[in-house]
């Protein structure tokens, strides 16, 4: 059987975000369940596409600069659960890829939404930096 | 210029003098700046000379004229999402523990919101005390001074942390003394247009000392 191209998408999602470049996420949900590993194989670990940088143009000057922002994008499939906009979550991710077994909390709250990618099957999630009051 | 001596006196005898660990001066703009070094207690003041407006008056080269002064005084913020960190870090935290932990977190947007209200409510109250009413300089050099308006701007997405600004306008009234400035000599300026009988010479007028 030919398959769907999206469907083909999809499946190397699991190369693209989930392969030799991905790092160790933990995902905590609004009700405290916490998810690990994958949907399909809860022998592996949840991973997903870790990004420490990004580049954004500054409002203000209009010019473009480099912001410490985490972002983590994964794959919906291997999700018990997909974070909708408006929920609080606790993401732990690496802070540092040559430590990927250490963890570090943040939040994913509504200040900024996740972003799709419904499409073809990633979530993108905007992380915020945790303190403790 | 009194304009000049005014905004360090703004700096370093009202506005520094009263941080307390709750925010932080600098008397110029910083052209960018990280959203972790404003973060929490960091959160900075800007202040800086916006705007000067002097009435026009003719035929006068030297002597006081009306200096009526902007200062812009520029707030800055950012805040970390602030919760139970602990019980989330806890490997042992139950599922409800966990839950009730993450629905007391607080919107670092919201924490933000806060945080610049309140800093602009503490910079209001310093700048307009009744105490500071000369701005610290001397007695009658500063006067009509009043903050026109507090305005707060869109909240900015500076990575893990929220950066959210604002800003106010100081103004107020002072005398600036045209005294010309110390640079290289030239000659003297004459006015030729006095019109003197028996001035066959017409070289009769007003020297400006370029010295």
């Amino acid at each position: 059987m030919v398959v769907n191209l999206r469907e083909k998408v999809e499946q190397d999602l699991g190369v693209t975000l989930e392969g030799a470049f991905s790092l160790l996420v933990v995902l905590i949900d609004p009700d405290g369940v916490t998810q690990s590993s994958k949907k399909d194989d809860r022998d592996t670990d949840l991973t997903g596409q870790v990004l420490y940088d990004t580049v954004v143009e500054d409002p203000a000057t209009g010019g473009r600069v480099v912001i410490n922002e985490p972002i983590v994008t994964l794959r919906r499939s291997s999700l018990i659960r997909v974070p909708e906009a408006g929920e609080t979550w606790s993401v732990k991710i690496p802070l540092d890829p040559s430590t990927p077994e250490v963890l570090t909390t943040f939040i994913l709250d509504p200040t900024k939404s996740p972003e799709g990618g419904r499409s073809i099957g990633f979530i993108r999630l905007y992380l915020k930096k945790a303190a403790q009051e | 210029m009194n304009f000049e001596t005014v905004k360090d006196s703004i700096v370093n005898n009202i506005l520094a003098p009263a941080e307390a660990g709750r925010f932080r001066t600098v008397g110029f703009q910083r052209q960018s700046i990280n959203a972790d070094e404003v973060e929490d207690n960091l959160r900075l003041v800007q202040i800086y000379f916006s705007r000067g407006d002097f009435s026009k008056r003719a035929g006068r080269n030297t002597g006081p004229v009306q200096h009526d002064v902007t200062y812009r005084v520029e707030l800055i913020v950012s805040k970390a999402a602030g919760g139970d960190l602990a019980t989330l870090d806890n490997p042992s935290s139950t599922p409800s523990q966990l839950a009730t932990a993450l629905v007391g977190f607080s919107e670092s947007s919201a924490l933000a919101d806060a945080s610049l209200d309140e800093l602009a409510g503490i910079i209001y109250q310093i700048l307009m005390d009744g105490l500071n009413y000369d701005l610290g300089v001397t007695k009658y050099t500063v006067s009509n001074r009043w903050i026109d308006n507090i305005q707060k701007n869109e909240p900015t997405s500076r990575g893990s942390l929220l950066v959210l600004t604002g800003s106010m306008d100081l103004s107020c009234r002072m005398v600036e003394e045209i005294t010309g400035d110390v640079g290289a000599e030239v000659p003297g300026v004459y006015d030729t247009e006095l019109d003197i009988d028996g001035d066959d010479v017409e070289k009769t007028g007003v020297t400006i000392d370029n010295t």
